[in-house]
């Protein structure tokens, strides 16, 4: 019995001195080195593969600004050249004034009552499962195992990994604007560097930066309902539809490229100055993207 | 080749339903038991009430447990289909087996391999459980020992990894649980009228730190002791917990820095009844534990610990708008409740007898001061914060009036503080008094009809509710029903709108299958503290479920 006992105290006292835990207690922060592309964007003979997150948010959505702050600030920072961002406006929090589900009703007149919603990013939102903002996804990974929705806690880490990855195709976008009539012409040019199998997907969208418009942002912030916010990377259109085109099928050899081009008028409420293209390919299976690139629209 | 693949899966689903069949009956003595439910529903677009728009049309979700059990071992498996999820679960979109299990019992040891569920105290440190209306699973999938080496000494070791969804987090939890039942121990407390109970519990988790900006904790510890005793009628429990530093995407700071500060947690439960007499009383602190073996996670994904709401959990539909949520990041409750039950044929019992119940509940903030670093704040143990989280102050009646009519009468004022408990800001809090009658007629033997009226009266939110429920039931087999949650106070006039549900069901041995149409707000549904959003919904729900 006393044997039994004492085996009995050694295991328990075994697991907790075993387990226990790692104290921090400073320095907090880590020690960040990024690759040198990263920093300067300048290719060298290497393909580097560039992260795309794509922030579902609302102008509505009162807990969304500071996952939206961290994107733009603190991981663009970071990543600089190789992170492209896309805030997707969706749904219940994208919803406008006066008449939207979200509409507090108490906001100061005219306030929310933009539209930022997008067929796309409401197609995107619906199909991928979001239930609530502020969530992402980056590069659109862990949709086969069902956790592609991520928090902005799981960003980082999902970023830095994927850019440990080695990238398997090419994206050159070239723009050409004319401001007579607004409109941008794209050519987009991919090639594949890897040897691939699947269905590839080349997705192209047109985000405006910087629209300064209101914002709900939860307290302790202060105020509510935040007249001149900074809306970064919006998603303003997919220049071919909801999910892009199909441009390989079947067995991909390395070297291959298809190059596509696109005529696209921007609105009249746009700031040209402030567009960019965003093209990435994507595996229409897994719909994880390959590779993404970002240009400015002039 | 499409028909030809549709008619084998048609021929091999058949041919698997029989051979269960055969199985089941051939083995039906030695130990195969289990069940099986089935949810649809069929939606209809409702603009008036902001129903999302359903592609598929018909959402469903499914599952079936089947477990096995011969002398000292058992095995179970529980297959789970979604396809796709019906509204408010779409993380779990697919079909699989996520839940198998075998395990061992022989003289003092049991052993588990694969995925259980489990509980160490109260499960202020480590609670593995399903919740299945809140869509809420963090079964563990890895190894359970329990071990029992004298009487009254109770041992319980895990480690593994939690579900999510169909997948499984992140993070590796281990844990150690020893309860003693020191009266069963001690040959000298054996006849002793008071009963003790301690126990004490470890729990660690490891995940690796992929943070580029932060040095986080990989192996984060969460300890608690406890102890319950038992005297007659009285008992009384309390058990403190302490959590290490643990930054999580739950109490990072809203200008998302992570924050270094440990956790602890005290619960506390007094009860005492007697014939005709009930009393108790509860007691918790909540600061900072949340525990989680994901740190990124939210919502109620991978949560290793349980945090109870010390709220009375309402079953009517007008008081349960505004059920409270448990704030895990820091939250001082409290609840007490007196039942009486007075005698039959007494001046205020009446003839049948009548059961009083009286509870009150609050929960507020903790204090906090700001220290300006990675700790975060600096919280006084006995201080209260000054913000009021949710109060409940409710009174029930419940008298019979003859031998065929029961009543009861309840009133509840709630005071929800909407912001907090939603985590949305300009709502404020929500004052309302809320009424309802219950009646039920048995006016022959097998034959019943019960009947609901309930009121909500609020300034606040949506304004005013009413509600008028019917139920009509034919023992055992038939049942109808129906119910219209009117907003007829609310101050937009376009939001003035009926929400009604009507069923019918058939129920046969374990049997059971229900039809009907609901046109369904969107809320928020609570139990024991944890909530999931409910988006609204409109159209033909089926229920199936039978068990064997």
């Amino acid at each position: 019995m006393k044997k039994k006992i004492l085996l009995f105290i050694l295991i328990f006292s075994s697991i907790i001195a075993f387990e226990c835990c790692d104290k921090i207690n400073g320095p907090y922060r880590e020690t960040v080195s990024i690759s040198e592309f990263c920093r300067t964007g300048i290719q060298d003979f290497d393909i580097h593969r560039k992260v795309m997150v794509e922030d579902y948010t609302g102008h509505l959505c009162g807990n969304c600004p500071p996952a939206g702050i961290y994107l733009n600030d603190t991981l663009k920072s970071l990543y600089n050249h190789c992170l492209i961002i896309v805030s997707v406006h969706a749904d219940y929090f994208a919803t406008f004034c006066p008449n939207g589900l979200a509409c507090p009703g108490n906001q100061p007149p005219g306030a929310f009552t933009t539209d930022f919603n997008t067929v796309a990013g409401n197609d995107w939102y619906n199909f991928f499962g979001f239930t609530s903002n502020p969530k992402g996804m980056v590069n659109r990974i862990n949709y086969l195992n069902g956790t592609h929705v991520k928090s902005k806690g799981e960003w980082a880490g999902a970023i830095a990994n994927q850019l440990a990855t080695k990238a398997d195709a090419k994206i050159n976008v070239q723009n050409s604007y004319n401001s007579s009539n607004r409109t941008v012409a794209v050519t987009i040019k991919t090639k594949f560097i890897s040897a691939l199998t699947g269905n590839y997907n080349l997705q192209v969208l047109l985000t405006e930066d910087s629209v300064v418009d209101w914002q709900e942002w939860y307290p302790p912030h202060s105020p509510l309902y935040v007249p001149d916010y900074n809306h970064r990377h919006v998603l303003r259109d997919a220049l071919n539809s909801t999910w892009g085109e199909n441009i390989a099928s079947g067995t991909v050899s390395s070297g291959d490229s298809i190059t596509k081009t696109y005529n696209y008028v921007l609105s009249n409420n746009w700031n040209a100055d402030h567009c960019s293209i965003v093209a990435f390919v994507y595996d229409n299976h897994s719909k994880e993207v390959l590779q993404v690139e970002e240009q400015a629209v002039r | 080749m499409k028909n030809h693949i549709f008619f084998a899966i048609l021929f091999f689903s058949f041919t698997c339903i029989c051979f269960s069949d055969i199985v089941a009956q051939g083995l039906g003595n030695s130990g195969i038991h289990g069940n099986f439910q089935f949810d649809a529903q069929y939606y209809v677009n409702d603009s008036a009430i902001g129903t999302k728009a359903v592609p598929e049309k018909l959402l469903s979700n499914g599952f079936a447990n089947f477990i096995y059990e011969k002398d000292n071992f058992s095995a179970g498996l529980r297959y789970e289909s979604y396809l796709d999820p019906i509204l408010g679960f779409e993380g779990y979109k697919g079909a699989g087996i996520p839940f198998r299990y075998l395990t061992y019992h022989k003289d003092e040891l049991e052993l588990t391999v694969g995925n259980y569920y489990e509980q160490f105290g109260s499960g202020v440190i480590f609670r593995s459980y399903e919740e299945r209306g809140l869509g809420l699973d963090n079964a563990m999938e890895g190894i359970r020992i329990k071990y029992n080496p004298y009487r009254g000494i109770f041992f319980k070791g895990v480690i593994g990894k939690q579900r999510n969804f169909f997948t499984t987090g992140d993070g590796i939890v281990r844990g150690a649980d020893v309860e003693v039942n020191l009266n069963e121990t001690f040959t000298s407390l054996t006849e002793k009228k008071t009963k003790w109970i301690i126990g004490g519990s470890f729990v660690s988790k490891y995940q690796d730190d992929q943070d580029p900006i932060y040095i986080l904790p990989k192996n984060v510890g969460a300890g608690s002791g406890r102890i319950n005793i038992i005297h007659g009628s009285l008992n009384a429990g309390v058990e403190v917990a302490f959590k290490a530093n643990d930054p999580s995407a739950t109490n990072q700071t809203i200008y998302n820095r992570y924050i270094y500060k440990t956790g602890n947690a005290t619960l506390l439960n007094v009860s005492y009844s007697k014939k005709g007499f009930g009393a108790s009383v509860g007691a918790k602190r909540i600061d900072n534990m949340s525990f989680r073996s994901d740190r990124t996670a939210t919502l109620n994904s991978l949560m290793i610990n349980y945090l109870p709401a010390m709220t009375k959990q309402h079953t009517n539909i007008l008081p349960a708008i505004y059920p409270y949520a448990t704030q895990p990041n820091g939250e001082f409750g409290f609840q007490g409740e007196l039942f009486f039950n007075l005698k039959p044929n007494s001046s205020l019992g009446g003839e049948y007898g009548t059961n009083i119940t009286l509870n009150y509940s609050r929960a507020s903030s903790i204090d906090r001061q700001a220290t300006g670093d990675d700790i975060g704040y600096r919280s006084d143990y006995f201080k209260f914060g000054n913000e009021i989280f949710f109060q409940d102050a409710n009174l029930e009646i419940n008298r019979k009036l003859s031998k065929q009519v029961r009543m009861i009468l309840s009133y509840v004022y709630l005071d929800y503080n909407k912001d907090v408990i939603t985590g949305t800001a300009g709502f404020g809090h929500v004052y309302s008094h809320i009424g309802v009658a219950e009646f039920s007629w048995k006016f022959a033997a097998k034959k019943e009809i019960r009947t609901e009226l309930q009121h909500l009266y609020t300034k606040e939110d949506q304004q005013s509710w009413a509600l008028w429920l019917i139920e009509y039931t034919i023992a055992p087999h038939w049942f109808i029903a129906g119910y219209d949650e009117y907003n007829y106070g609310n101050n937009i006039n376009d939001h003035r709108l009926h929400y009604y549900s009507f069923s019918f069901g058939y129920s046969r041995n374990t049997n059971r299958i229900t039809l009907g149409y609901s046109r369904q707000r969107a809320g928020i549904l609570c139990v024991g503290g944890v909530c999931r959003n409910v988006p609204a919904s409109n159209g033909l729900t089926l229920s199936i479920t039978s068990s064997f």
